[in-house]
């Protein structure tokens, strides 16, 4: 070996800052670099904060979810932009609310201004991954398809799907279950429009849906999870399909993953069947308005029930994906957002999400975000809005602020203050599009004082705006109507709701 | 098979049993669209979603017609060599409009009661009721499709007049029948571009 001079150590002493710096780059980890962590959004449809535990409510129905909780950051008082898919979806992807996204009418898309202006353009560094179940979020995810390097089609999940009606007409999902129906039933309507071979269709369908239910029949006795009613799905293939697509695409990662449990028809797996069978768990019985249905307590209750059934479906479901996330060691390096695109009711005579309601079971949801390396809880109970993920998961990866998010940066990785701030909860779905908000229902929820707001419809006085007023903090059920007794407090609100919804209307006024 | 067709029918004769065929069907559709474009309309408060709607309707009309039209075409091989022509043309829309008027009465709930009843009436004789069952759907063919059918082409095999006045009114419904023609083509470019734009 050659003798080593004076000059080659000194050459080599001047290697040494370089190998030191290097070295500290490979001991990097990547979870400590925000701008590398992965966001995982794990969205469960019309899942009510009502229906939780640590939430207040009376039955477990989140075992397994609660045993998460100690690692994570529990939103106690979080809203919904709206009280259905189309609205509730577009607010979480895009930040804002409906009367800007105008994605308020039932499958409609949002504006030109929002297709590179949405969670997914704003990570455009990373790999993005998404899927729903959903037909209605999945208009959003097309619309949005230019800045999502893996979308999955929506039967992709799906057990049974027709390749004319479904595949051929991806664009047109809605258009063509609406039609079929019409064309070859079976059909609320008493005729069908095809008159010789709507049998040998309607035949083929329902053969189709045998072949399965017989297939999954054992484990879920009471039927097969579906969305709208005819298209079966396993929500452990979905957990199972999600986890390996996580586990293969590149890092860092931002996956949306919108699953349909535990939207109606409220299916759930054996094991859960007989839960809160007799267990004399109360329903508070809350009064009537004028859009209410008329449905009888005992039905409300069997819907109440079964739904609490199908959250214990989806709490086993998630806990097994957290499991699976955590053994890959991803739960090290992302954030997991749990949350959902709107709630669920079962009072006042109806049920669902298909009332004008903006009720706390029907907006108020849940989110839980799971953060990279935290070992203990934090409970928040400022009051927050669905528009605020997509800023706060933007801020904290360090990646593109969104210019037209209406949202603000969730507590707590917001320093100011959130508690005096208006959130907002609005259903125009009987509004058209393109004109001003003059028929719908609004919700301003400030401080602990909520506004209900009830304007344009024809089931009301030609322009009577029926108002409610609530003091959330003492009365959380909605039951005692505050307006003569605070007059105050309903000035206060309705002036502001009036501005707000004055200033969105400006641009749509003639 | 193909081959036989071709010898079998002209062209014209193929456009206008087309024609013909999908008159009652367009018909029947067009007023299922009436029907349900309000629906669509106030679902979703959009114009487009409504015409899509329509469209879906519409292209399936033109899908069943053009199966009912090869179903015809194969039908009228078996025909007597003397039916060819207009004979031809009139006897397979005759018998196409039977049994499509058929297709929308079986439809209404108090025709499907009336059968079960019947059937239910028949079977207090002890018959079985896959018998019974094979009984009635006999006797319908008989009565709805073949009587209609035998005397509608005995008067158009006997009676030229008949042939005549029933060939002009057919006639008169071409136009007509081109212009669903037309508005199946736009349903299926209505829903073409829904479905293939970015």
């Amino acid at each position: 070996m050659k003798n080593l001079n004076r000059r080659d150590v000194l050459k080599l002493l001047g290697l040494l800052p370089a190998a030191y710096a290097l070295n500290q780059f490979s001991n990097l980890n990547i979870s400590g670099n925000p701008s590398m962590q992965n966001v995982l959004i794990l969205v469960f449809d019309a899942f009510s904060a009502h229906h939780l535990p640590f939430h207040g409510y009376g039955r477990d129905t989140a075992p397994n979810l609660t045993k998460l909780l100690d690692k994570a950051i529990v939103y106690h008082n979080h809203y919904a932009a709206s009280n259905f898919t189309t609205p509730g979806t577009a607010s979480l992807l895009t930040g804002a609310y409906p009367w800007s996204h105008r994605a308020f009418n039932l499958n409609s898309t949002v504006t030109d201004e929002f297709e590179n202006n949405n969670i997914f353009s704003a990570f455009s560094s990373y790999t993005r991954a998404a899927y729903t179940h959903n037909p209605y979020a999945h208009n959003f995810l097309l619309q949005f398809k230019k800045h999502i390097d893996h979308l999955a089609p929506k039967h992709e999940l799906y057990l049974n799907y027709s390749y004319i009606f479904d595949q051929l007409t991806e664009n047109d999902w809605d258009v063509v279950r609406f039609t079929k129906r019409r064309v070859i039933g079976p059909t609320p309507y008493p005729l069908v429009s095809s008159l010789y071979l709507n049998q040998i269709l309607s035949h083929f369908d329902a053969r189709q849906k045998q072949t399965v239910e017989d297939q999954y029949s054992d484990l879920f006795p009471s039927g097969i999870p579906a969305v709208d009613q005819n298209y079966y799905f396993l929500l452990e293939q979905a957990i199972d399909w999600t986890y390996a697509q996580l586990d293969q695409i590149n890092q860092p990662f931002l996956g949306y993953y919108h699953y349909y449990p535990p939207h109606d028809p409220y299916r759930t797996r054996i094991e859960f069947e007989a839960d809160f069978h007799n267990d004399d768990y109360p329903l508070i019985n809350k009064p009537l308005n004028v859009f209410s249905s008329g449905m009888t307590e005992d039905q409300i209750y069997a819907k109440n029930t079964r739904y609490d059934r199908s959250i214990r479906y989806l709490d086993s479901e998630f806990y097994r994906l957290y499991q699976l996330l955590e053994s890959s060691g991803l739960t090290d390096n992302t954030w997991i957002i749990f949350t959902s695109d709107h709630g669920e009711l079962f009072e006042r005579g109806m049920t669902g999400h298909t009332s004008e309601f903006v009720y706390e079971p029907v907006i108020k949801i849940p989110l839980i975000i799971f953060e990279p390396g935290r070992t203990e809880r934090l409970d928040i109970h400022t009051n927050t809005s669905a528009t605020d993920i997509l800023p706060t998961i933007v801020k904290i990866t360090s990646q593109n602020p969104q210019a037209a998010s209406e949202g603000q940066l969730l507590p707590p990785f917001n320093s100011a203050s959130l508690d005096s701030r208006p959130i907002f909860s609005i259903d125009a779905r009987r509004n058209p599009r393109n004109q001003p908000l003059r028929t719908y229902s609004a919700a301003i929820i400030k401080d602990r004082f909520k506004l209900i707001q009830y304007a344009g419809y024809p089931e009301l006085d030609t322009g009577m705006i029926l108002s409610e007023l609530y003091d959330l903090e003492n009365d959380p059920h909605e039951l005692n109507n505050l307006v003569k007794s605070h007059p105050q407090m309903l000035s206060l609100l309705t002036q502001e709701l009036n501005t707000k919804i004055e200033e969105v209307n400006a641009p749509f006024e003639k | 098979m193909i081959e036989a067709i071709r010898n079998k029918y002209p062209p014209k004769f193929l456009f206008l049993l087309f024609l013909y065929i999908s008159f009652p069907i367009n018909l029947w559709a067009l007023y299922h669209v009436a029907d349900i474009f309000p629906h669509a309309f106030t679902r979703t408060l959009d114009l487009w979603y409504a015409f899509g709607v329509s469209a879906v309707i519409l292209t399936f009309a033109l899908f069943e017609s053009a199966v009912v039209f090869g179903f015809y075409l194969l039908v009228g091989l078996i025909a007597p060599r003397r039916w060819n022509g207009r004979k031809l043309l009139m006897v397979l829309t005759s018998i196409s409009l039977i049994t499509t008027l058929w297709g929308a009465l079986a439809q209404f709930k108090s025709l499907q009661r009336f059968l079960t009843n019947t059937i239910h009436w028949i079977t207090k004789f002890y018959f079985h009721p896959v018998q019974v069952f094979y009984l009635v759907i006999g006797l319908l063919l008989l009565f709805a499709v073949a009587l209609p059918a035998g005397v509608m082409i005995f008067f158009l095999t006997k009676n030229q007049n008949f042939t005549n006045k029933l060939s002009a009114i057919f006639q008169k419904l071409e136009i007509l029948s081109i212009l669903y023609l037309f508005l199946n083509l736009l349903g299926i470019i209505i829903l073409a571009w829904r479905n293939l734009s970015p």
